[in-house]
């Protein structure tokens, strides 16, 4: 392992050791990444236990992997994509059981139910609801009603965890591609609110 | 109302995922892996395994089902094709009839044991028409008395006798005649009886 591989792939003296064996080492590495892993969770199921139990998942199935990692991508882009393919299992398996007990399969505006639709419902407090401003309280629903395309990549690029190069890694789709979703779901989420009577200063 | 609208949304998307991985995680993590190892028996390779050959056995059962019903339908098919219609000579019969003349058989039964009736034969003999089954009973090979034993004589059936089919001549038309109708008796009628009413008026 040279200094070079270890300055593009800071992790890769831990992956070496847990491709070993050390199990330790592996629990370094969930210490440093299980940020990046739990946000990327968060923001395609949109629920935080959700995203726990996502992350958890990834973790292992990254264990059990760990002896196939040849270290073509840095260790955390390669986690990170485990992560989004957990995570999108996860969405449909969720939004399947939401449709079959609970919601009705189509919501009243003609839209599949989405389960990102909690995170735009979810109760806040009193206090919470006063630091918001109404301008912030009408995005949310706005944000979580995108299509799920640009609103992965919004929610990615905004989470402040991931690069973009991350984010085309984890989506499988060139960084172009991520840059010009996230500025189209910016203009439809503009549109809408100019809809309903706020204007852009700039 | 205006506001500086892509802070706005970056500020909403912040808050939307501003929420911590809870603290047990790393723990949590590392107990499913200390299970999985110790559960395994000895490396993660056996749990990596198992998933694939999950993946495989989930691919190959409907292939598999497709083979045993192929396989069933094959069968099927065997089992009811009938067997060419061949004329059985009597020696062919004979086999099904009790012999104690290894000779005249074509099976190695012990001499005096009735040979049973194959389900090939009782089948065979299922198609065969009637007339054919009548020569073969008559062809049938009387067996030798053994020791101690009456001798019974074998059945036999009388040959077939059938009278001739006439057939009719068809008519010609010249000789077809039909009677004339009979001209119909005159019709009496009576009259009908009087009414109450009627019989009341004429008073």
């Amino acid at each position: 392992m040279t200094a070079a591989e270890l300055a593009v792939d800071p992790d890769l003296a831990l992956v070496r050791r847990a491709q070993a064996g050390d199990t330790h080492a592996f629990g370094e590495l969930v210490e440093r990444n299980r940020r990046a892993v739990f946000r990327a969770a968060l923001a395609a199921v949109g629920s935080a236990t959700e995203a726990d139990d996502v992350a958890q998942e990834a973790f292992v199935t990254a264990f059990q992997k760990i002896e196939g990692f040849r270290g073509e991508a840095s260790f955390r882009t390669w986690l990170l994509s485990i992560t989004w393919r957990k995570a999108i299992d996860r969405r449909k398996s969720v939004t399947r059981w939401m449709q079959r007990l609970v919601m009705p399969a189509v919501t009243e505006s003609g839209e599949e139910w989405d389960p990102m639709q909690r995170v735009a419902s979810t109760a806040r407090s009193q206090e919470d609801d006063l630091l918001t401003s109404d301008l912030q309280k009408r995005l949310r629903p706005l944000i979580a009603s995108l299509p799920k395309k640009l609103r992965d990549a919004l929610l990615l690029a905004g989470s402040g965890e991931h690069s973009y190069e991350e984010i085309g890694q984890m989506l499988k789709i060139p960084v172009g591609t991520v840059k010009w979703r996230v500025s189209e779901a910016r203009k439809v989420l503009k549109q809408k609110m100019s809809a309903m009577g706020y204007s852009d200063v700039r | 109302m205006s506001a500086d609208l892509d802070r706005e949304i970056d500020r909403a998307v912040r808050e939307m995922l501003d929420v911590e991985p809870s603290a047990g995680l790393r723990a949590r993590v590392m107990q499913r892996i200390d299970e999985g190892q110790v559960a395994s028996g000895f490396s993660r390779k056996v749990t990596v395994a198992s998933a694939f050959r999950r993946k495989i056995l989930w691919a190959g059962l409907p292939i598999a089902a497709a083979a045993v019903i192929l396989i069933a339908v094959v069968i099927a098919r065997r089992d009811g094709t009938a067997p060419p219609l061949t004329p059985i000579a009597g020696p062919t019969i004979a086999k099904a009839t009790p012999t104690s003349d290894p000779a005249t058989s074509t099976q190695s039964a012990p001499a005096g044991t009735p040979r049973t009736a194959t389900t090939a034969d009782r089948r065979r003999l299922d198609v065969l028409p009637r007339g054919a089954q009548r020569v073969t009973a008559t062809a049938a090979v009387e067996p030798a008395p053994a020791d101690g034993f009456p001798r019974v004589p074998s059945l036999s059936v009388p040959a077939l006798t059938m009278s001739e089919i006439r057939g009719v001549a068809p008519a010609e038309p010249a000789q077809i005649g039909v009677d004339p109708i009979a001209a119909p008796a005159p019709l009496e009628i009576e009259p009908l009886p009087l009414s109450p009413r009627e019989r009341q008026n004429q008073e």
